[in-house]
């Protein structure tokens, strides 16, 4: 009889982290094409520095942890291109790098590199830069204007539409506009339509659920229809509030991390209505514009404590029955 | 194997406990709102080492005298309420290294009272002589301050560009999340890390050196051998 010895895991699935990690690269780079667009050539030096500095940081720490180099795994890549995404197209480069940096070093690496991390990387040097540099975080610019590789007098800077709502203003951007994401936001992450058809692909091969990003943006349309600003139709305000920033983007790239998401499907849905309910929250109170990045920072810490309470509460809704029986996503069998 | 050079290794380790090993911040976790706030500025960081050198230091050494005699629930109180008598002669000396810094910092000087490391250093201390009670308070707050005050050199050269006061970069950029408690938690961490990183080394770096040492010392015997 002939046998071959082989080493774990001896159960496989097509679906694996550098599958879901290229399709979210490959769901990224639409908006790369549309920004640089918009924006022109400085794109490509703020992703490309940002996807640099993430390999090479995530490769050092590799090294010093005395792991075998992986260049398959492309978790750092999609990490690099999330920030530069977010953050202004005249940004200064070094606020990437830092923000970089800070996403590898401190909420990566530390807790045990890809698929070990306990806070999504990106939001957390996001939110690093933003702390740190918010000025230079929220100066946008003009759309269609071509900016040059090295930032001179000539860019004029202006606020994003996230700004004239924290400050109670109403936006008057059309629908057209803000599907487009033809307005001062952040790099690539303003571009509806395209967020919404790279979330159709993501959800087509099945690299997320579509439960996640629609059980967070339910309760953020529901808060913003409820507390629409005076003069403005609930669903304009809706409109705005999904639309004119970043959230979207956030939704389908930040939150639909898998290592740091819940594991059963019904955690899932609650994390993403706590996380929806968190980011109204903070954009009312908050006197930073990128309150969904917080929000998801905060609900990474308590994702496992959804799966203890699902864990708590899944029993107590089964029917006593010894045949019955649940399976990894919750769900009876 | 040749163990030489790790047991002198050791032997500094154990002469140094509380300050290289078992440091009441590093390792054991100890104080560190004391660590983590104050130390956002060297001045701060200076002011507050040397409160705790007049009220834990003492406090410390009075627990080794009186600690035996004093029961279990009422020694939480007691000393507490020595440190803070001796906090009260501080402030003076305080006021010494910065004016407005006992007023700045506020709580975290009424935390020297009652903080971890004091309640830990206390406990340990009882079955002690009062001489060698001393010497671990003093090794404790040697640790603890050699730490603190290592966080308040980095935290504000990133966050200020500057040392006491005194500009020494020009023209970098500023990290001013450093100078926040968040700043302070990461470089505690990192710090930890680092000093473990450090410790393995030097205890690889002596095995190697035991290694050859033994390995020359089976060489000169040949020689020896062989010239006989």
């Amino acid at each position: 009889m002939n046998s071959t010895i082989h080493h774990a895991p001896y159960i496989r699935h097509t679906e694996s982290s550098r599958t879901i990690m290229s399709d979210a690269a490959i769901a990224l780079v639409p908006l790369y094409f549309m920004s640089y667009f918009y924006y022109g050539s400085r794109v490509l030096l703020v992703g490309g520095v940002s996807i640099l500095t993430c390999l090479i940081c995530d490769w050092i720490c590799g090294y010093l942890l005395q792991r075998k180099l992986n260049l398959r795994d492309l978790s750092a890549a999609v990490t690099g291109i999330i920030i530069s995404m977010m953050v202004p197209p005249a940004v200064p480069l070094y606020v990437v790098v830092a923000a970089d940096l800070f996403a590898i070093l401190v909420c990566k690496a530390p807790f045990g590199g890809t698929g070990k991390n306990l806070f999504n990387p990106a939001a957390g040097g996001l939110a690093f830069a933003t702390i740190c540099w918010s000025n230079q975080m929220f100066l946008y610019t003009q759309p269609l204007q071509r900016l040059p590789m090295q930032l001179d007098e000539t860019v004029t800077y202006l606020q994003g539409p996230t700004a004239t709502l924290k400050l109670g203003g109403i936006p008057r951007l059309g629908l057209t506009e803000l599907l487009l994401g033809n307005f001062p936001g952040p790099l690539g992450s303003t571009f509806t339509l395209i967020i919404l058809a790279c979330l159709i692909y993501l959800i087509a091969r099945r690299a997320i659920k579509w439960y996640l990003p629609v059980s967070f943006l339910i309760p953020v349309a529901m808060i913003a229809a409820y507390n629409h600003p005076f003069g403005v139709s609930p669903l304009e305000s809706v409109a705005n509030e999904l639309f004119a920033g970043s959230l979207l983007f956030v939704a389908v790239y930040m939150l639909t991390d898998p290592a740091t998401t819940p594991k059963y499907n019904i955690s899932r849905i609650l994390y993403g209505i706590c996380a929806g309910i968190l980011t109204m929250v903070f954009r009312y109170i908050s006197p930073l514009e990128m309150s969904a990045v917080f929000a998801i920072l905060l609900m990474n810490a308590l994702a496992p404590a959804f799966d203890c309470f699902c864990e708590w509460l899944l029993p107590k809704m089964q029917p006593v029955n010894n045949e019955t029986a649940l399976d990894e996503g919750g769900n009876q069998q | 194997m040749n163990l030489t050079f790790v047991r002198k290794y050791n032997r500094f380790l154990r002469k140094t406990d509380g300050i290289f090993t078992h440091n009441p911040l590093l390792v054991l976790g100890l104080a560190l709102p004391l660590a983590v706030i104050p130390s956002y500025g060297m001045t701060a960081m200076v002011a507050v080492s040397a409160a705790m050198l007049i009220c834990f230091v003492p406090t410390v050494f009075i627990a080794s005298i009186i600690g035996k005699r004093v029961s279990s629930p009422w020694r939480v109180i007691l000393y507490p309420l020595i440190s803070c008598l001796l906090l009260i002669l501080s402030r003076s000396v305080v006021q010494r290294i910065s004016v407005l810094i006992f007023d700045t910092l506020g709580v975290y000087f009424s935390l020297i009272c009652v903080n971890s490391l004091l309640m830990y250093s206390v406990e340990q201390v009882l079955p002690k002589k009062p001489l060698d009670a001393l010497a671990f308070a003093l090794r404790q707050w040697v640790g603890a301050s050699l730490v603190a005050f290592l966080c308040a050199v980095i935290r504000e050269l990133l966050a200020t560009g500057s040392l006491w006061g005194i500009t020494v970069l020009k023209d970098v950029p500023r990290l001013p999340v450093a100078q926040m408690a968040l700043g302070g938690f990461i470089l505690l961490g990192f710090l930890a890390a680092f000093c473990r990183l450090v410790h393995r080394i030097v205890l690889t770096l002596t095995l190697r050196a035991g290694a050859a040492q033994n390995e020359n010392d089976l060489a000169d015997k040949e020689r020896s051998e062989t010239q006989k």
